[in-house]
């Protein structure tokens, strides 16, 4: 080789040799080599290579799934130059590498000096990765995993759990439960207890890869009982087994909020969607996400503007609301503005945003003037938390937010804490939702970047930092206490309220938590004020809101509607209306936690006082169709195993209650109804309703108590 | 010291700011039944039997934890309350093992509770845990009152041997990994067995009482096996 490449590789390896930490650097020149030379090209797509890293490297022990390693080869050594795929503009000056759009798509490539030694780069690669790499590759992984959480402690614990199983042997040994739990200072027992609560942490062995397939309602409807039958007979396991080889386990999961493109299978961490022959999706991954999304100002161009770009969103507008917020509002006059708008809660509860703002505000300025010690670890007074937990049966939305415009999410993040005074805050992402993870954290570093969080920003004295934290398979962590207690570091179990989150919330600090949609609506509101808000909806319900529209229809997506469009609207013109030769049976509204409408009520325009006046809410925003082919026995029986799958177990009415529950419409179902069951539970869900701690148990038995009354079965 | 007034099924008690709706109510002798309520630990605030009607309130609350307030209205036996009571008895029967709760079987009188309503549902349904010489665990028992953990925990001792595994309807106590007692941070206090409320935890010298063991006569046995002790 010649002497600047040697000395290239040089410094890589003096940085891996110092330190362990840079170790998944060389892992990725080693997968850049590796594909180079099998394609015999130096030119390699970013996003193939990103694939390819992500798919190997936990075999070898190493955290691929950080762009941070990855990036710090194209940008702290000398290799290669970024040539962009659209407009062929090549980048090899490091400043210009540090400021690359990963979101936007890039080649990678040698530097051409270097290119003719490919072959003798690629051999001393790999002997240097087969001389560098820890002898227990999940020893060299753990240790990272300790060294970045320890700082945290206690609420270091669930993401350094999700960590060591990604980068470790895709379980949770005790060893490795053990060594966690000492490093962060959570009693052993605790730790365990905490491994146990969620379902996608496994503390017993699971196959190399996780084979997730969806029976909740919409895909139930769509299929999947052909897709488990399919993977039965490839597989030749059940649900919750392994195959022999070890090579799969099988999991039969709760909705995962992918309804818009039934029925989903998900292998390792790859969404198929529309799935029809299970054998393909097992050999190969799928492609581009497909959901249908429309609409008039959250949706504007989502598909086509590369909103997940920074480029793509200051094209639209991006920031301008930040930027006015900053130099010609005062935060109080940010929280007016929003309060005028009359914006309410997205997620289900629907509680005005401006009055929690100025609760919190409150709260957060008394103990600002009792001075620094009130912060909370130096950074904070009180916490901005954006609830993206989505969980809800039939939801998707705030996926399709995050996924194509979580500039956007961020934006209304940063609004919502200059309004409360925050300086630190979270955003509490679905753990199964993996391109949205990828595509927020892409946008949180390049808004890092362009100091759009951080200290000052954009010259300002507002400082704001926010930390991404993963959901690990809980429902229940989408309750707002459930959720500070998970980012704390226990068990997802909610606390009593009062008190209220924006008096005691994340840490015992005052918290506004929001939902994703929520937080989306609040650029355009500062950006153009709260009468343009208003132009949109009814005078009791302004502005517009998105519905997630799946089940037996034609085109299941996210619809962006202005409030008091009727729902046959949107089953019928938005969504194509039902399959041919098909009558509508019910239509479920607000999710599993929802309730039954009946085809004379679909007339109905979709804002809350004319849902309140037929006893209807919309929850989140789920709308799932029945067509008369739909077995509504099925449905019932999956929304009961959905409640008894992800309560807590705290509270006795519903620890028990959805376990009964569920046992009812079993029998129901079944034809074996005994007497005096309708009776009882009819009993066992107004106990949930009326005792319950948190909003599941009183939700629970919503759904079905309604599907009753209004005759859509009868046991 | 600033005092609250509130109504209690229609008697007026003032209290100072802070006491909660079931020490108030005790202050005027009235019982509100309660079961994972302890004096000495934080309240949990999950059994759900404590809840009270409270006016202009959309759901119910629980009365072991809720501060009282000024002009507060509390219903502490309207039919509605009666009944969510006699419900969660009714299901704890169905699911547990509470013939050694006195408690229970008191409230299960007192409210109608009929235990077998359910019929034959899910029980918790585990072997009796004998791994250690102070005290046995019997889970068929265990209501998840959450004493045990608090005890064991920042309530009382701090020695974090026990917490809460799994979720929802088969969440259950457990040490780390599930490992027998000797071999987690247990130190053997005792303050466990004396908070859990349904004889899930029970000392090993009760257990030989009931099965009709003279104690005087297995200490007799136990020195003989060890006659060294004794000549310390």
């Amino acid at each position: 080789m010649t002497p600047e490449l040697t000395a290239s590789l040089e410094e890589l390896l003096t940085a891996v040799r110092a330190d362990a930490a840079n170790l998944p650097s060389l892992f990725w020149l080693r997968a850049y080599t590796t594909i180079a030379m099998e394609r015999g090209t130096p030119r390699i797509r970013w996003a193939k290579l990103s694939g390819f890293v992500s798919r190997t490297a936990r075999e070898f022990g190493v955290n691929g799934l950080d762009h941070a390693p990855g990036r710090a080869l194209l940008t702290d050594y000398h290799f290669f130059q970024a040539v962009g795929t659209d407009d062929n503009i090549v980048v090899r000056d490091p400043g210009q590498m540090r400021a690359l759009d990963l979101g936007r798509s890039y080649d990678v490539e040698l530097l051409p000096d270097f290119q003719p030694e490919l072959p003798a780069l690629a051999l001393a690669v790999n002997q240097a990765w087969d001389e560098l790499r820890v002898a227990d590759h999940a020893d060299g992984a753990l240790a990272s995993v300790l060294t970045r959480w320890a700082p945290e402690g206690k609420s270091g614990l669930l993401p350094a759990l999700i960590q060591a199983q990604e980068t470790g042997k895709g379980w949770l040994p005790p060893e490795t439960l053990s060594q966690i739990a000492q490093a962060l200072g959570v009693p052993l027992s605790q730790a365990y207890g905490v491994a146990t609560y969620y379902k996608m942490l496994y503390t017993k062995p699971v196959g190399r890869k996780l084979i997730r397939v969806c029976d909740d309602v919409s895909c139930y409807l769509n299929g999947s009982a052909d897709l488990l039958h399919q993977l039965g007979n490839i597989l030749w396991v059940r649900g919750g087994e392994t195959t022999a080889d070890k090579e799969y386990t099988l999991e039969i999961v709760p909705c995962l909020g992918h309804c818009d493109c039934a029925p989903i299978v998900e292998v390792g961490s790859t969404l198929n969607e529309f799935v029809q022959d299970a054998r393909a999706v097992l050999s190969a991954p799928e492609a581009e996400p497909r959901g249908i999304a429309e609409g008039p100002v959250l949706l504007r161009d989502i598909n086509t503007a590369h909103l997940h770009t920074l480029d793509g969103y200051l094209a639209q507008g991006g920031f301008a609301a930040l930027r006015r917020a900053l130099t010609e509002m005062t935060p109080d006059q940010v929280i007016a503005e929003v309060k005028s708008a009359g914006l309410v809660g997205r997620g289900g509860a629907a509680f005005p945003t401006g009055l929690k703002w100025e609760l919190a505000s409150k709260s957060i300025s008394v103990l600002r003037v009792l001075g620094d010690a009130e912060k909370h670890r130096g950074r904070t007074y009180g916490y901005l938390v954006c609830n993206a937990d989505e969980s809800e049966t039939g939801t998707f939305k705030d996926r399709i937010l995050l996924e194509r415009s979580p500039f956007r999410v961020l934006e209304g993040i940063l609004l919502a804490a200059l309004a409360i005074g925050a300086e630190y805050g979270y955003i509490y992402l679905r753990g199964e939702y993996p391109l949205a993870y990828h595509r927020f954290r892409n946008a949180l570093e390049q808004a890092r970047a362009g100091n759009y969080v951080g200290s000052n920003i954009l010259g300002s004295n507002f400082s704001f930092e926010l930390e991404i934290r993963r959901g690990a398979g809980a429902y229940e962590c989408g309750e707002e206490t459930a959720l500070f207690e998970s980012i704390e570091g226990n068990r997802g179990e909610p606390r009593t309220k009062p008190p209220f989150p924006t008096d005691y919330g994340l840490f015992g600090k005052p918290t506004v938590i929001n939902n994703v949609e929520t937080l989306s609506n609040v650029p355009f509101i500062i950006a153009n004020g709260a009468a343009a808000y208003r132009q949109y909806g009814t005078e009791k319900s302004p502005g517009t809101r998105l519905v997630c529209l799946s089940g037996q229809v034609q085109r299941p997506g996210t619809y962006e509607i202005p409030m008091g469009t009727t729902l046959r609207h949107v089953i019928y013109e938005l969504g194509g209306g039902l399959h041919p030769d098909r009558s509508l049976k019910a239509v479920l509204v607000g999710g599993a936690a929802g309730a039954f409408l009946t085809p004379d009520q679909i007339d109905v325009p979709l804002a809350f006082e004319s849902l309140n006046a037929i006893g209807a809410t919309f929850g989140s925003g789920a709308i799932m169709v029945f067509d008369d082919s739909a077995n509504l026995w099925g449905v019932l029986l999956r929304i009961a195993r959905f409640f008894k799958e992800e309560s807590c177990g705290k509270c006795f009415p519903c620890q028990i209650g959805t376990q009964r529950q569920l046992e009812m419409i079993e029998r129901m179902g079944q034809g074996k109804a005994r007497a005096g069951d309708l009776q009882l539970l009819a009993e066992v869900g107004q106990v949930m309703t009326d005792a319950s701690l948190c909003g599941l148990g009183q939700f629970a038995a919503t759904a079905i108590a309604s599907a009753f009354k209004k005759n859509l079965v009868s046991a | 010291m600033i005092e609250v007034t509130l109504t209690v099924d229609g008697e007026s008690v003032t209290v100072p700011q802070g006491t909660t709706i079931l020490q108030a109510a005790q202050r005027i002798s009235k019982e509100i039944p309660t079961i994972c309520y302890h004096p000495h630990f934080s309240p949990p605030s999950l059994c759900r039997v404590c809840v009270v009607e409270v006016e202009k309130s959309r759901v119910f609350v629980q009365a072991c934890s809720r501060a009282a307030e000024n002009g507060m209205v509390v219903r502490t036996d309207t039919p509605r309350v009666n009944q969510t009571r006699k419900l969660l008895l009714e299901m704890l029967h169905s699911a547990v093992d509470t013939s050694e709760s006195p408690d229970l079987l008191r409230y299960s009188k007192k409210y109608g509770a009929e235990p077998d309503r359910f019929g034959d549902g899910a029980r918790r349904e585990f072997p009796v845990f004998d791994d250690n010489p102070f005290y046995i665990r019997d889970y068929s028992k265990c209501i998840m009152c959450w004493r045990c953990v608090q005890a064991c925990g920042e309530d009382v001792q701090w020695t974090f041997a026990i917490h809460r595994g799994d979720r929802g309807f088969e969440a259950h106590i457990t040490t780390f990994d599930a490992v027998p007692i000797p071999e987690s941070t247990c130190v053997y206090c005792g303050n466990c067995v004396q908070a859990c409320p349904t004889g899930a935890l029970k000392p090993k010298r009760v257990i030989w009482m009931e099965q009709g063991f003279d104690l005087k006569q297995l200490a007799r046995v136990s020195q003989l096996d060890e006659p060294k002790k004794r000549d310390r």
